[in-house]
């Protein structure tokens, strides 16, 4: 679900200095709500092996393997 | 017969330079004179440097002169996309917030350029901060696709694009982060290669987003691009992400033949995703692998969608680090629609990022061993849409009408967050006479296998580089 409009308004505030007219707020929070919808189909598929730098080491494997 | 000399890939020029058979003071004075007269028309340069390019020049001359190698690019006129350091000149990154800001050093990949005996041109127009794929710029004008100056570019290296496809440079450098080099190169009709992630040094270079960011060259051939990778690619302590052992040898591969080469159509990752005459310019290509004795067969792609959306997560959070602080003071200075795409990414969390990240390194470790265990290399269209007008935010893609920008990046920033190489070529033109724009894929630092693979479709004339006709 998005961020309601008066949250984003509350967040952006502080960030920007004042709260954004409502188009720019929604089209920020359509955003934010693509990013968590991804993170909440993501986050059960991770294994406890995942970690952040995983991409650098499948690089260095992939230079050192070929 | 002046600019006759514009009309040479670069590998010809370098070859006749080294034998003494033309001068590189001559090359770039043949090259300046058309980049001034084309350059303000199609809002490619944001600077040229004539007096550094004829000292360059001179210098390449009295080398060869001496009997002194002056290296593989020797009299190469090359331009640099204005987000890459060059001693003395400002970086603007194509905004007007950096418009004054001098490099104090050569970025090392201009050292290794200028090692090479390249002579540079000047400094290449860019969307702003390389944010956007388009090519708009409201600071240094809008850049203009030679085939219709109507038309964009692409982008982000719009000016490398254009300055390419109309002999205004032998070849560019440019930069991509989800299709920046690739775009352009499709939309312009010339040949684009987004090497391996760490492969080619960006430091000294303006980044939009560090885990995605790729600095490659655009050029009027495969042969072209090999050459200048020869002289790019190599470790770099200077880079973060640089990865170490020796490059990739890009000119001893290009002979290679396609024959028994495994090459993988992701019919179903592009063709309903791209126009007809699109998709059906790549299925010739296809048809074209597979006579020359390539093996072609279809591959899936898996987790797409979640890729791309791990992928955005990453590239708006990482570029709105970069640009918070000028965010907060100078938001006015933005051109508000990079500024509108930087700021959602202020308020992504810390764990959203870290966990696209987690996935991004067991989704790659995937298509390394599902893909790429099985093909050599992956065939799609580069871009689903030709160039579009510029001044329409959406385009019709099979009866819709789609976001530019959206539709623009859809088929290349997979390949960004994979990591691997990608060379985009051109595969014809539409009924409109625009470029279509086809790419190949690559397992991690199997570059040169790709060029490799062009440079043969260039032989066999079903990959056809040539110059646009824009003269006026």
């Amino acid at each position: 679900m998005p961020i309601p409009d008066e949250e984003m308004a509350r967040l952006c505030r502080p960030v920007f200095g004042e709260a954004l007219d409502p188009k720019t707020r929604a089209s920020i929070a359509a955003q934010l709500e693509g990013v968590a919808a991804t993170n909440r189909v993501l986050l059960p598929r991770l294994t406890l092996q995942a970690e952040p730098e995983g991409h650098a080491a499948l690089l260095r494997r992939v230079r050192r393997d070929g | 017969m002046t600019d006759d000399l514009t009309r040479l890939p670069g590998a010809e020029i370098a070859r006749k330079v080294r034998k003494g058979e033309l001068s590189a003071a001559a090359a770039a004075e043949a090259f300046l004179g058309r980049a001034e007269r084309l350059g303000p028309k199609l809002n490619t340069w944001i600077r040229l440097d004539r007096e550094g390019a004829l000292r360059a020049a001179r210098a390449v001359d009295e080398a060869v002169a001496a009997r002194k190698d002056p290296g593989p690019l020797a009299g190469v006129p090359v331009g640099v996309k204005d987000l890459v350091d060059m001693a003395g000149l400002p970086t603007t990154a194509g905004s007007k917030i950096d418009r004054d800001r001098i490099a104090r050093e050569d970025a090392p990949i201009v050292r290794r350029l200028r090692a090479a005996g390249a002579v540079i041109l000047g400094k290449l127009n860019l969307h702003e901060y390389a944010y956007g794929p388009t090519g708009h710029n409201i600071h240094y004008g809008d850049m203009k696709n030679p085939w219709n100056p109507a038309r964009v570019t692409g982008g982000s290296s719009g000016g490398s694009g254009n300055a390419v496809a109309t002999g205004q440079a032998a070849f560019a450098i440019g930069s991509d982060t989800g299709g920046s080099i690739r775009i352009p190169a499709s939309l312009c009709g010339v040949v684009g290669h987004k090497p391996t992630f760490g492969l080619v040094s960006k430091a000294g270079c303006v980044p939009l987003s560090w885990s995605l960011d790729t600095m490659g060259p655009l050029a009027l051939t495969a042969e072209d691009c090999a050459l200048a990778m020869s002289v790019l690619a190599g470790h770099d302590p200077e880079d973060p992400s640089s990865v170490s052992g020796e490059p990739p040898r890009f000119m001893d591969g290009l002979g290679a033949p396609l024959r028994g080469l495994r090459v993988g159509h992701a019919r179903r990752y592009y063709a309903d995703r791209s126009e007809p005459e699109v998709a059906e310019a790549v299925e010739r290509v296809a048809k074209a692998l597979a006579e020359a004795g390539a093996r072609v067969e279809e591959v899936e792609i898996p987790d797409q969608e979640l890729a791309t959306g791990a992928n955005t997560a990453l590239m708006i959070s990482e570029a709105a680090a970069f640009h918070e602080k000028n965010v907060r003071e100078r938001p006015g200075d933005f051109d508000p629609r990079v500024l509108d795409r930087i700021r959602p990414g202020l308020f992504v969390t810390a764990t959203e990022y870290l966990q696209a990240r987690r996935f991004r390194g067991e989704w790659a470790a995937r298509v390394a061993r599902e893909v790429f265990g099985r093909v050599d290399a992956l065939l799609s269209a580069a871009t689903p849409i030709t160039a579009p007008p510029i001044a329409e935010d959406t385009a019709p893609l099979r009866g819709r009408k789609l976001a530019v920008r959206g539709l623009l990046v859809s088929l290349t920033r997979l390949w960004n967050f994979f990591g691997g190489p990608s060379v985009a070529f051109p595969v014809g033109s539409s009924q409109e006479g625009l470029p279509i724009g086809a790419q190949l894929m690559g397992a991690p630092f199997s570059d040169a296998r790709l060029l490799a693979a062009v440079h043969q479709l260039e032989r066999m004339g079903a990959v056809a580089p040539r110059r646009a006709p824009f003269e006026e």
